[in-house]
């Protein structure tokens, strides 16, 4: 029995010392947005024109919409951004929430693909731009 | 009378291989840390290598799925192999020969790729993607490629004893730390050569399926060499924002299932379950193949307009102009 079990018991060690040593060698990068133009750089792979673009404050994650009506999220994660281009039926909801930080108002975008959980993109702005307000009402 | 497995013979690879994989990653990092080459981060590293783990407890549940259908259709084999030299160099080959036609089945066609996509979900290219593994190759029958080893009268054992070696070898290819291997890049699957199986670079998609031996991408026309003005970008097209392996491990199942649920006919469903990732009723999705195709005609554009990249070799990456799309007046919203 114990032998059995051993190999998974030390396999599941050595997990914790990897990441225990990753982690105190320093590789917890933060990557962000640095600006719009650094999200739109990230945005230009999709070749669609842009016409709304909304950015975290803090860079974390970004919004943009495209000519054709796709959407664009780009989302921090670790040391690189996953971004991800939608349809608008891609989204099952765009909720606005009061931020609990120093933002003015929230916006969490949820798609439908478990792999892309929620995006939430906090902004100084009181109120919701008007493209987004069209957004929300298509996707009801 | 059944072949009797040789005592030699009676052991796990990966098993014995476990102790060697966590030094060459702690030795990876150390020179990633070092020279800079390469990179690691420490959540993702987390998530390939819970992945990795998982996938031994998950091999434990469903790898008797395999087992049973391996030695089911070993009971009507055509040949009484045993275990002499020539099986064993036989065998090799004809196990490294299925194993690329199970990859790059695993990339063609959506059901194995929603196990596979696992591998590939990291936007990283280091030792611990190596481990990053799916929980669900079983369940998808990954394995079917690999059967008819079985019906031509390979020991399953002798079978199992190669695939295992070969999920050895693929390990230490998972690296940036090393460029090229010299002749041996015409043989072995190299750290060059699986580097660009994990690109998502339009140029580099769909290629180099190997396992061992790089030559059957050669003979079946899915070679491609990497390009050292054309930087490999890791991941999937269509990237994860998560580390939770539950997402990682289950992510591609979900969508599939719910394409599925909302398929208008049988024909639909079929597109869906066996059609290639991204394939949509309506062509509206994104394949690997439309990419490569849009790719090209960019390509091919931009060369006719004699816009080309001061290398010559056109946009890099799909559409990655370097430039702004935005149009003037286009609404950026405040931060």
């Amino acid at each position: 029995m114990i032998e059995a079990v051993l190999p998974h018991i030390l396999s599941m060690l050595g997990v914790g010392v990897l990441v225990g040593v990753a982690y105190l060698m320093g590789f917890r990068q933060n990557v962000r947005l640095r600006d719009h133009a650094h999200m739109l750089e990230v945005a230009a792979a999709a070749g669609d024109e842009v016409v709304h673009a909304l950015m975290d404050g803090d860079g974390k994650a970004g919004l943009i919409v495209l000519r054709g009506g796709d959407l664009i999220l780009i989302k921090a994660i670790g040391d690189k951004l996953g971004v991800r281009r939608l349809p608008l039926d891609g989204v099952a909801k765009i909720h606005l929430y009061r931020p609990r930080a120093h933002r003015a108002l929230g916006i969490k975008v949820t798609t439908r693909d478990i792999g892309y959980p929620d995006v939430r993109i906090e902004v100084n702005d009181k109120e919701a731009p008007a493209w987004l307000d069209r957004i929300r009402r298509e996707i009801g | 009378m059944p072949i009797e497995t040789p005592a030699w013979a009676q052991f796990s690879p990966t098993t014995f291989a476990i102790p060697a994989f966590i030094l060459l990653i702690l030795l990876e990092m150390w020179r990633v840390r070092a020279t800079g080459r390469g990179a690691y981060e420490f959540k993702d590293s987390a998530a390939s290598l819970t992945m990795g783990f998982g996938s031994t407890l998950a091999g434990i549940l469903t790898g008797g799925i395999y087992v049973a259908c391996a030695f089911g259709v070993y009971q009507f084999k055509i040949f009484e192999i045993g275990w002499t030299w020539w099986a064993l160099v036989l065998c090799f080959f004809a196990e490294d020969l299925a194993y690329y036609w199970f990859h790059r089945l695993s990339h063609e066609r959506r059901i194995w790729w929603a196990a596979h996509v696992v591998h590939h979900s990291s936007q990283h290219y280091n030792l611990s993607t190596a481990l990053r593994q799916t929980w669900t190759g079983a369940l998808a029958l990954s394995f079917a490629t690999k059967l008819p080893l079985f019906w031509i009268g390979f020991p399953p054992a002798m079978v199992f004893l190669f695939s295992g070696f070969s999920l050895v070898y693929q390990f230490w290819i998972h690296t940036e730390q090393i460029k090229r291997m010299g002749p041996l890049e015409w043989v072995l699957n190299t750290p060059s050569h699986h580097r660009v199986h994990h690109a998502t670079n339009p140029r580099y998609l769909d290629a180099n399926y190997a396992g061992v031996l790089i030559i059957w991408d050669r003979l079946f026309g899915t070679f491609i060499a990497e390009r050292d003005e054309e930087p490999c970008a890791y991941g999937v097209v269509s990237n994860l924002g998560t580390f939770n392996p539950l997402r990682i491990a289950f992510h591609e199942w979900g969508g599939m299932v719910r394409d599925v649920a909302s398929a208008r006919g049988m024909k639909d469903v079929l597109g869906y379950v066996f059609g290639p990732p991204g394939w949509s009723p309506d062509g509206s999705r994104r394949t690997s193949k439309s990419i490569k195709e849009e790719w090209l005609r960019r390509e091919g554009a931009s060369t006719k307009n004699g816009n080309r990249d001061a290398d010559g070799q056109g946009d890099h990456v799909l559409g990655a102009t370097g430039k702004s799309a935005l149009p003037k007046g286009a609404d950026l919203g405040r931060p």
